[in-house]
């Protein structure tokens, strides 16, 4: 065995602190250590040149370099070894500039500690093996989970490299948020005018497979080999007959609140949410049909409705239709999941939810858009008459860490600046007045939007908080303080918009961890990086966008799409998955089959094999672990009582080597 | 009782359910009592039952893997039972557990001290503890006639005092009090051999390929050997205290051990074999776990 020993000085980085001349003389008398030298940057090109030089001229067999952190360099010397002809990972890194030099100022004592670093090192390439990596094939379909605006768009770009693509949406449409919304910000572009054409692109696409009324119901498989149950639920319609042609409600007698308007409208049981819904294919409100109700009714003797059934034409109502659980693989997933809205009604100042002319941003939006309940009016939602003095209050559940979430939710300074300018547009004598903490406007021409609505809309801005909403005489009394001026406010306001925060919903804990992906404390996914990897999770395969992963407006949503649709298609376009060999490893002999691992394990990496013991002659459980979905944490190993699990280039063998070393 | 074990032995073999039935005989010495095992009706009448059944007889089910076996089962027994099938050493179709009702056994070394007449015979210290007479699981129970409400009259007392008491004492004299004990150890590994938990195709004591600590009987080898079972049983040992009962030399192998079996009960609530469906316990996280020991 031959081992060379390259000590970098990085400029002065290691040099100024560690004696490197005299690592190379000590580190050189090491039992095993053929040649030892320096040089002022070894990752520098003339650096490796030197490192492959040696290798050949010395007949080194393995390799130590003392630089940096391995995760800044390792896999440029690994590179340089192979192309020099050794074993990638017969390599070893020895950080002498982050846990030496860059931490100590006493000379000699870094100098000595340095030493001991390399000293380790050389004791672990000693017992490093030659490894090689590991393929595995690629299922190139992908899924979205959630048909918003970000899984559309993830669709279509995923669609446009001719990759077939399969959407998720829970609701009986996609669409999501967006197609609630009337004006977006700060342009004004009309939100149905923008997305339906994307909602009718990926529907007529040939690459993607819409599911609604769909959940996922399982997850198992890893990055290339996803393996998803997908739970479609009972439309009671079926999408295949149905031409969309509206007759059947037309004729539905139940009229119910419509979720889509924010109850403040009406729709039928069986309906399609909104005019442009794809696909346009009505579904039946079970719990509020009178055909279910009265099937469901003890004895059966309310007299069944079924008006839809007869007055369909093509057959396509299907009482006894029953929830269908399909399977399908996928190599990548991508999760646009979405957001939900904050409940205001933890706040007792702004009326505990009970004030019906106390709405969200979100009933502002149906009010306003010209297809919505109240057809572009914005009215008080108690009596019908128009509003005309509305007070907007930001920040409701956001930032406050006592009852709402910590962090901003980033969009409402915009939505709400949006709404002041949408209310002087649909009634020129309303009046808005906005309380806020800050203005919050950083993104292209939003701070401008804000001017413009302060200056050209006269909307009233105040800074500060408001301390009490109650009722009197047919009006919403918004008390609070205008903390510039240091006057106490009260306005006498017929209509009361918060703008409620963006909060992860309730289910996404189940979803991560189907997924096995992590979230933070408030629930959102938590990418892999939060600079460097911002749509990737830690599990490869499985991408993020829109605003499950943080708050995000629109443009952001998109921009995540396109970024997490190019990650899935990266993946794609390889022929197969290059994965790295530094994974876990079971030794048959030692595994006992306790399953420790197989709990242990955060990716389900480890599976149990049937195998026949010889010695006890009999057939017992061992451990196996899946190539392609272990990361090489090293969960496993700790759990493992008898040692039966290596990783590899971090084997027992090598750490004991290590230890002895010391 | 004995006779109604004996019978139900009779039909479990007569009736073909199990291949045999692992059990209690007397020994020689005419006191204690010895395992066995029964393979046929005529052999039954061999077994017994009372305090001198100390013995935990789940260590001999890992020999017959794969048959269908009867076993005469204490509480603690069972619960041995209950890690090993959690752990996947053994399936619980493949055993039919003949509870014993159970008044607690016998302090065996102390037994011998007191001779045979049995008058002071005092109960092992684990019953001490112990406040299930009842097996948690079992497919028959076989009842105590005597009449006794629990195991023991302290079972209601704060059954950690002993380890509280070994707590308090400063470091250094844990340091030498336990250095001092592990001095006498033999590495005979008695302790291993005898315990239901210890399964592993090869121990970590025995392996080469790292050598994980030394196999010569110095203080080093001897200290790691000790620490490193204890540590193997966290979580898992359900203080049947045969590890203890086997020491040739006689090291308080039980005080480990419950040390970590009560930082475990009162850090995580986890007690070992307590629970059918629980998980390996090192092998489990929660988002609950305590975790201001990370400073």
């Amino acid at each position: 065995m031959k081992i060379g020993v390259f000590i970098c000085h990085c400029g002065t980085n290691i040099s100024a602190t560690v004696d490197v001349e005299k690592v190379a003389q000590v580190t050189s008398k090491l039992a095993k250590v053929h040649f030892s030298t320096t040089y002022l940057y070894m990752c520098s090109n003339p650096g490796q040149e030197l490192i492959k030089k040696a290798i050949k001229e010395k007949g080194l067999d393995r390799i130590v370099v003392c630089s940096c952190s391995p995760s800044l360099h390792e896999k440029t010397f690994r590179k340089c070894a192979e192309e020099a002809g050794i074993n990638p990972y017969l390599v070893e890194i020895a950080n002498i500039r982050e846990h030496c030099s860059w931490v100590h100022r006493d000379k000699k004592e870094a100098t000595l500690k340095a030493i001991d670093i390399v000293r380790l090192a050389v004791a672990k390439v000693s017992r490093d093996k030659p490894l090689v990596k590991t393929y595995v094939p690629i299922e190139k379909r992908v899924l979205i989970i959630g048909g918003g605006i970000s899984g559309i768009q993830s669709a279509i770009d995923i669609a446009f490299a001719k990759y077939p693509v399969t959407i998720v949406e829970r609701e009986s449409s996609i669409g999501g948020r967006m197609a609630r919304f009337d004006k977006t910000f700060p342009t004004l572009d009309c939100a149905a005018c923008i997305l339906t054409p994307k909602m009718v692109t990926v529907s007529q696409s040939q690459y993607v497979t819409i599911y609604t009324c769909s959940e996922i119901e399982e997850v198992s498989g890893h990055v290339g080999d996803f393996k998803v149950k997908i739970r479609k639920r009972a439309r009671s319609v079926d999408i295949n007959k149905c031409t969309g042609c509206g007759a059947c409600y037309a004729k539905c007698p139940v009229k119910v609140s419509a979720k889509f308007d924010m109850n403040l409208g009406l729709r039928k049981a069986i309906y399609v949410p909104f005019p442009q819904a794809v696909p346009n294919v009505p579904v039946i409100d079970r719990q509020n049909c009178l055909w279910f109700s009265a099937k469901n009714a003890s004895g059966g003797t309310k007299k069944a409705c079924g008006l839809c059934k007869k007055i369909c034409n093509f057959g396509a109502i299907d009482y006894d239709m029953q929830d269908e659980i399909i399977e399908e693989k996928f190599g990548a997933i991508i999760v646009a999941t979405g957001f939900t809205q904050f409940d205001h009604s933890v706040y007792g100042e702004y009326g505990y939810g009970k004030y019906k002319d106390v709405v969200t941003g979100l009933h502002f939006e149906r009010m306003a858009s010209s297809s919505g309940p109240t057809g572009g009016k914005i009215i008080r939602p108690s009596d019908g008459k128009e509003a005309r003095d509305v007070v907007f209050i930001q920040c409701v559940g956001s930032r406050d860490e006592q009852k709402g979430v910590p962090y901003c939710s980033r969009i409402c300074c915009m939505y709400t600046a949006k709404h002041a300018l949408l209310l002087k547009e649909h009634n020129k004598d309303a009046q808005a007045y906005v309380f806020y903490i800050d203005i919050r406007a950083a993104g292209k021409n939003y701070e401008e939007f804000v001017k413009k609505v302060q200056d050209e809309y006269g909307a009233i801005y105040l800074r500060g908080r408001v301390s009490r909403i109650f009722e009197k005489g047919g009006k919403i009394i918004v008390r609070g303080a205008d903390t510039l001026s240091g006057a106490q406010i009260e306005i006498k306001a017929d209509l009361v918009v918060l703008a409620t925060g963006l909060i992860a919903r309730p289910e996404t804990v189940k979803l991560a961890q189907m997924l096995h992906i992590p979230y933070d404390q408030n629930r959102l996914f938590t990418e892999a990086h939060p600079k460097l990897a911002p749509v990737e999770t830690v599990t490869s395969g499985i991408f993020l966008t829109g605003a499950c992963q943080s708050p995000k407006d629109i443009p952001d949503s998109v921009a995540t799409a396109s970024a997490a649709s190019v990650k899935a298609l990266g993946l794609l376009l390889q022929d197969k998955l290059e994965k790295e060999p530094l994974i876990a490893k079971v030794d048959r002999n030692l595994c006992s089959g306790c399953r420790a691992c197989v709990v242990a394990c955060p990716f389900n990496a480890i599976d149990m094999k049937e195998i026949e013991d010889r010695a006890l002659k009999c057939k017992r459980d061992v451990a196996e672990v899946v190539e392609g979905v272990c990361t090489g944490c090293g969960n496993c190993t700790v759990v493992c009582r008898m040692s039966a699990i290596d990783i590899e280039g971090f084997s027992n063998r090598q750490i004991m080597e290590e230890i002895e070393a010391l | 009782m004995i006779e109604e074990l004996r019978n139900k032995a009779r039909e479990l073999l007569k009736t073909k359910q199990v291949e045999a039935v692992i059990g209690y005989q007397r020994a020689s010495d005419g006191l204690s009592a010895i395992p066995c095992v029964i393979r046929s009706e005529e052999e039954a009448g061999r077994l017994i039952w009372d305090a001198a059944c100390v013995y935990n007889l789940c260590g001999y089910l890992k020999d017959f893997r794969a048959k269908k076996l009867g076993i005469v089962a204490k509480a603690c027994d069972v619960r041995a039972m209950i890690v090993l099938i959690s752990e996947n050493q053994l399936n619980r179709d493949d055993v039919f557990i003949i509870g014993m009702e159970c008044c607690g056994v016998v302090d065996e070394k102390r037994a011998r001290v007191s001779g045979r007449d049995g008058s002071d015979i005092s109960s092992a210290d684990k019953c001490k503890s112990c406040a299930s007479c009842v097996p948690l699981a079992y497919d028959c129970l076989i009842k105590e006639k005597r009449e006794k409400a629990k195991v023991s009259e302290d079972a209601d007392k704060d059954k950690y005092e002993p380890v509280r008491k070994l707590e308090a004492k400063s470091l250094s004299e844990k340091s030498k009090s336990w250095k001092d004990e592990f001095k006498r150890c033999i590495r005979c590994y008695a302790c291993r051999q005898v315990c239901p938990m210890c399964y592993c195709p090869r121990c970590v004591a025995d392996q080469f390929m790292p050598v994980w600590f030394s196999k010569a009987g110095g203080i080093e080898g001897n200290f790691s050997w000790n620490v490193a079972r204890a540590m193997h049983l966290a979580g898992r040992c359900i203080d049947c205290g045969e590890c203890e009962r086997a020491c040739p030399v006689g090291i308080p192998l039980r005080d480990i051990n419950r040390k970590i079996e009560k930082d475990i009960k009162e850090l995580f609530g986890y007690e070992a074999g307590m629970k059918t469906d629980a998980k390996p316990f090192l092998a489990c996280f929660d988002k609950n776990d305590p975790e201001d020991f990370i400073k």
